[in-house]
């Protein structure tokens, strides 16, 4: 994995906007594992039918 | 930010998912529905699906292939249907399911896109970080790096412990499998973090990560591997298994590989554009 030198002025105006960017990521991360979780491991039937050949493919456990 | 990465998700999730849906039908899919022609419902002395809480556990292929498939039914398949009817086991038949056909295959790539749209969310989120933080500069070729990686610790590390399955199969307890597939994941994520990231001799701490998981893994149940017994029926599951785990396996490299490149193309976009807008909240 390369890196990317940074300067100095980058680097501040990171840490102003670090905590909003905390909370974007978060947001965006919850966002994706939410819908992950209704995917594939929710366990009522309905979930679990309309899902099943995803979950088979991803190798959810399921069954 | 936020809406962006969101908006980028959706728009990549939906590419993969209708990718996937077009992969599966060449391998996984009829795979899947070949094996639905053995499954069977639970006989009372079988010890399959041991110690699964019923209420997390309701599926009625068992009943509807029994009653909805044509063709010829595979030897064993009328006593089943039978004990089935008898009440001999739990599958839920009165659950609603998307009908064979075009429903499914809708259904399917709806869920398809839906998990396309998560898994790239994660991605898109993992990306954009490392890129903020100067570890990750976006192009196509640590796209396909994130891809091998994904590829790796969502489908390769959970299956070593726990391989693919298609229905019809015996196995442990389905929560005890989805905490430890969940655990699986997400150390096999850090453990490759680290051997990807971290600086000379602190990759090593990845081992850990990628070696523990291995050291308790939910034991399938003693007894035969595929519900159905019937021998006939066992060889013809034996090799459908086989196959799936090569197409599920081929299918996952194709959506992995497809997903980093799409990730760190996006990952690029917006990072043009947080420049220009220096991170304008969304």
């Amino acid at each position: 994995m390369s890196t990317i030198s940074t300067s100095s002025t980058e680097r501040a105006s990171r840490s102003l906007s670090g905590a909003s960017s905390l909370v974007q990521h978060g947001a965006a991360l919850v966002f994706g594992v939410m819908i992950l979780f209704a995917v594939g491991f929710l366990p009522m039937s309905f979930a679990h039918n309309a899902a099943h050949d995803t979950r088979h493919s991803f190798v959810f456990p399921c069954h | 930010m936020f809406r962006s990465l969101i908006f980028s998700a959706c728009l990549i999730g939906v590419v993969l998912g209708l990718t996937l849906t077009a992969i599966q039908s060449f391998g996984v899919t009829p795979i899947l529905l070949s094996a639905e022609q053995f499954e069977v419902a639970e006989q009372p002395d079988a010890n399959h699906h041991a110690g699964e809480s019923t209420d997390a556990h309701h599926h009625e292929h068992g009943a509807q292939t029994a009653h909805h498939h044509d063709e010829p039914a595979a030897p064993g398949h009328h006593e089943v249907s039978e004990a089935h009817e008898a009440g001999g086991h739990h599958h839920d038949a009165n659950a609603w399911s998307p009908a064979d056909g075009a429903e499914r295959v809708l259904f399917t790539a709806l869920s398809n896109v839906l998990a396309g749209i998560g898994f790239a969310a994660i991605l898109l989120v993992l990306m954009n970080v490392l890129r903020e933080r100067g570890l990750l500069k976006p192009t196509p070729l640590t796209g396909l790096t994130f891809g091998i990686a994904g590829f790796l610790a969502i489908f390769v590390a959970p299956s070593i412990g726990l391989p693919p399955e298609i229905p019809g199969m015996n196995a442990a307890a389905l929560e005890s499998r989805q905490y430890w597939w969940l655990f699986t994941v997400v150390a096999a994520a850090v453990g490759l973090g680290f051997l990807f990231l971290a600086p000379r001799w602190r990759k090593l701490f990845g081992l850990p990560f990628l070696v523990v998981p291995y050291l308790w893994i939910p034991a399938h149940p003693a007894g035969p591997r595929f519900a159905n017994t019937d021998p006939a029926a066992v060889s013809a599951l034996t090799e459908l298994h086989q196959q799936f785990i090569w197409a599920s396996g081929l299918s996952n490299l194709a959506f992995w590989l497809l997903a980093g490149i799409l990730c760190a193309l996006a990952v690029k976009r917006l990072s043009g554009k947080s420049y220009g807008h220096a991170d304008a909240p969304a």
